[in-house]
């Protein structure tokens, strides 16, 4: 049975002198998840990492693993283990004995720590390289040493401080699989710091998005996308079109808005607090959302008509920037490109073209 | 021709150099090896005598080995300070970490001389007899700065993260300590240990406000030169000194170089 609140970080605050890291962090992390820490370098997110480790310890707040409080837990003794930035694998020490190197205190018989090794080696890929030293591996293959030195440790809780960030594109693309598809199969809770969105969103099941200290949101990458919390989090992840606008109606499964120069827009309304009659609002909807055409769609509300400024055709999808008169920005589109080249409904720039969304694309977001 | 001029002019001031360095260090074994007890040219002849008459020496026998005593001990316990000190100011984020650096390096620009009768005058006050305890803590305390500089620049290009790593996986910071940072330090204490051994070996003024009955090498060398028939003995010594000093900076820059090159593969610095 899957445990929630597997690890709970209950109202964190850490300061290093005048400056604070941390402020009121509130996070639960169940067992068995894959969850990110996603913010801009500087947002804490390795502080609160290296709390979880124990190399830090909170200013105020506790930390909770699989119930047991680690303010009393050195480093040493918790149920963690960490995988560096850098690797950190010991240069004096080849792979089997830096895998080995976290064993010694469980006084296995040589055959039994032989074995141990042997299947950490097969589970990362990396059989007979036992006997090399750090410096004749490449870096997705210091990545994976200091994988399995820390996975052989059988933590409840394995840390990874942005692991992918010191190996190239290509790479990082095989290891996001193979990091994901690792983690499922031995089961263990990966935290895990990035600053790449794209990261994030492809291997978590939930993601922390962190910004000067604080949690700005906890969600699944869908929800996170689709659903931010606000302005702050919906920049920060993805490109967004933001247009302000006041509440006009409220039913039961839509919220009308004026928006003034975009016209009306409905918005699908969701579970969470919807805005009262006359209240401001931002409403958000994502550029791929939008969708481009030279006609008139048949619709009451949501769309408008503008003028491209600018288009760039990037092969798959084409981005467009629409000027619609009265709205101080332009708003970003993003088209994919399913009919062919040269069709009539491609836009070209100073072409006038209708934008239209659907209600479920609009979020309606606290005015700034 | 204008370049290979250049080149002669150059091996001309090379070979210069290098004799104005080593002549008169290369005289004592010539001499050592000669039939006279004037050192003067022309030589006389060849001979073993001195080094006879200088192992013969009891006093000399014993200077030496009092030299090698406090020289040992001098080098292992101002390395372990050192080390600990570098680690100290390398490791954390030690408040007024600059001034205490400064502190602890002082005695590196005090004068020996000064240095000597302050410390005699010290122990004099606390009524302690001069002794080759006395001449040993002299030298631990101009020794540690050079231990400290030497871990220092080591230990500065050491991965803190290495350390974490280790706790990390379940060590505590004794078992860290001797699992990892002293294994990677080990060639900057290897240095360490002869550049401290070589200071207290050959140290004069200190020696010579500190000690006792019982003299080190050098404070009886300095002795000898009064007595001219005993200079023989002195350059029979000083040629075996030669070449101990000579095996040991050849094994130590040997080691130096072999470390050099697996740092540089493994990316931790020089």
């Amino acid at each position: 049975m899957r445990k929630r609140g597997f690890i709970e970080v209950r109202n964190v605050t850490k300061r290093f002198g005048r400056v604070r890291a941390l402020q009121s962090v509130d996070i639960e992390v169940n067992e068995g998840e894959f969850f990110a820490l996603l913010g801009p370098s500087g947002c804490g997110k390795t502080t609160l990492l290296r709390i979880l480790a124990g190399f830090e310890s909170p200013t105020e707040g506790e930390v909770f693993i699989d119930g047991q409080a680690m303010s009393a837990v050195p480093a040493n003794r918790r149920p963690v283990n960490m995988v560096f930035q850098n690797y950190a694998i010991f240069p004096h020490l080849n792979v089997r004995q830096n895998i080995a190197y976290g064993l010694r205190r469980e006084k296995l018989p040589k055959a039994e720590l032989d074995a141990v090794i042997e299947r950490a080696l097969v589970l990362i890929k990396l059989e007979g390289f036992g006997e090399r030293r750090s410096d004749q591996l490449s870096g997705g293959q210091r990545q994976r040493v200091a994988l399995a030195r820390a996975l052989v440790k059988q933590p409840k809780v394995l840390l990874l401080d942005e692991p992918l960030g010191a190996l190239d594109k290509r790479l990082r693309e095989q290891m996001q699989v193979e990091l994901r598809a690792l983690q499922q199969e031995v089961g263990v809770t990966f935290v895990f710091v990035t600053h790449d969105q794209e990261e994030a969103l492809s291997m978590s099941d939930r993601i922390a998005v962190l910004s000067e200290g604080e949690v700005l949101q906890v969600d699944t990458p869908e929800r996170l996308y689709e659903r931010p919390v606000s302005r702050e989090v919906a920049d920060f992840i993805g490109t967004m079109n933001f247009v302000e606008g006041e509440v006009e109606e409220v039913d039961t499964d839509m919220i009308s808005v004026d928006a003034g120069p975009l016209g009306k827009v409905s918005a699908a309304s969701d579970e969470r607090a919807r805005p009262g009659r006359g209240a401001r609002v931002l409403i958000a909807i994502r550029p791929e959302k939008i969708a481009v055409s030279r006609e008139r769609p048949d619709l009451p509300s949501n769309l408008v008509r503008g003028q491209v400024s600018a288009a760039s055709y990037l092969g798959d999808r084409s981005h467009l920037r629409v000027d619609v008169p009265g709205l101080g920005a332009p708003i970003s589109v993003a088209s994919q490109n399913i009919l062919p080249l040269l069709h009539s409904a491609h836009a070209a720039e100073s072409d006038a073209m209708w934008l239209s969304w659907p209600a479920s694309a609009v979020v309606l977001l606290p005015p700034e | 021709m204008e370049q290979s001029r250049r080149i002669d002019g150059l091996i001309v001031y090379g070979v210069i150099y290098l004799g104005f360095l080593y002549l008169p260090i290369l005289l004592i074994p010539l001499f050592s090896f000669n039939d006279s007890i004037y050192i003067a040219f022309p030589l006389k002849g060849f001979t073993l005598q001195w080094y006879e008459a200088m192992i013969a020496q009891d006093a000399l026998v014993r200077s030496l080995v009092n030299s090698l005593k406090v020289a040992s001990a001098v080098a292992v316990i101002s390395t372990i300070f050192g080390t600990l000190a570098a680690k100290a100011v390398t490791g954390y984020n030690l408040r007024g970490k600059a001034p205490i650096v400064a502190f602890i390096m002082i005695p590196f620009v005090i004068p020996g001389i000064i240095l000597g009768i302050s410390l005699l005058v010290l122990i004099n006050r606390l009524g302690v007899t001069p002794s080759l305890l006395t001449v040993g803590l002299g030298h631990i305390m101009i020794a540690i700065p050079f231990s400290m500089m030497v871990m220092i620049s080591r230990l500065e290009g050491l991965d803190r993260d290495l350390e974490e790593a280790s706790m990390d996986l379940g060590e505590g910071v004794w078992s860290t300590f001797w699992r990892v940072t002293f294994p990677l330090a080990l060639p900057g204490i290897v240095a360490s240990l002869l550049l401290t051994f070589t200071l207290s070996f050959d140290e004069f003024l200190i020696a010579f406000f500190l000690t006792g009955k019982e003299a080190t090498l050098p404070i009886f060398i300095f002795s000898q030169l009064r007595l001219s028939q005993k200079l023989p003995n002195v350059l029979a010594l000083g040629a075996c000194i030669l070449a101990a000093s000579t095996i040991v900076i050849a094994a130590a820059e040997y080691i130096r170089r072999r470390n050099l090159r697996s740092d540089r593969q493994s990316g931790l610095g020089v």
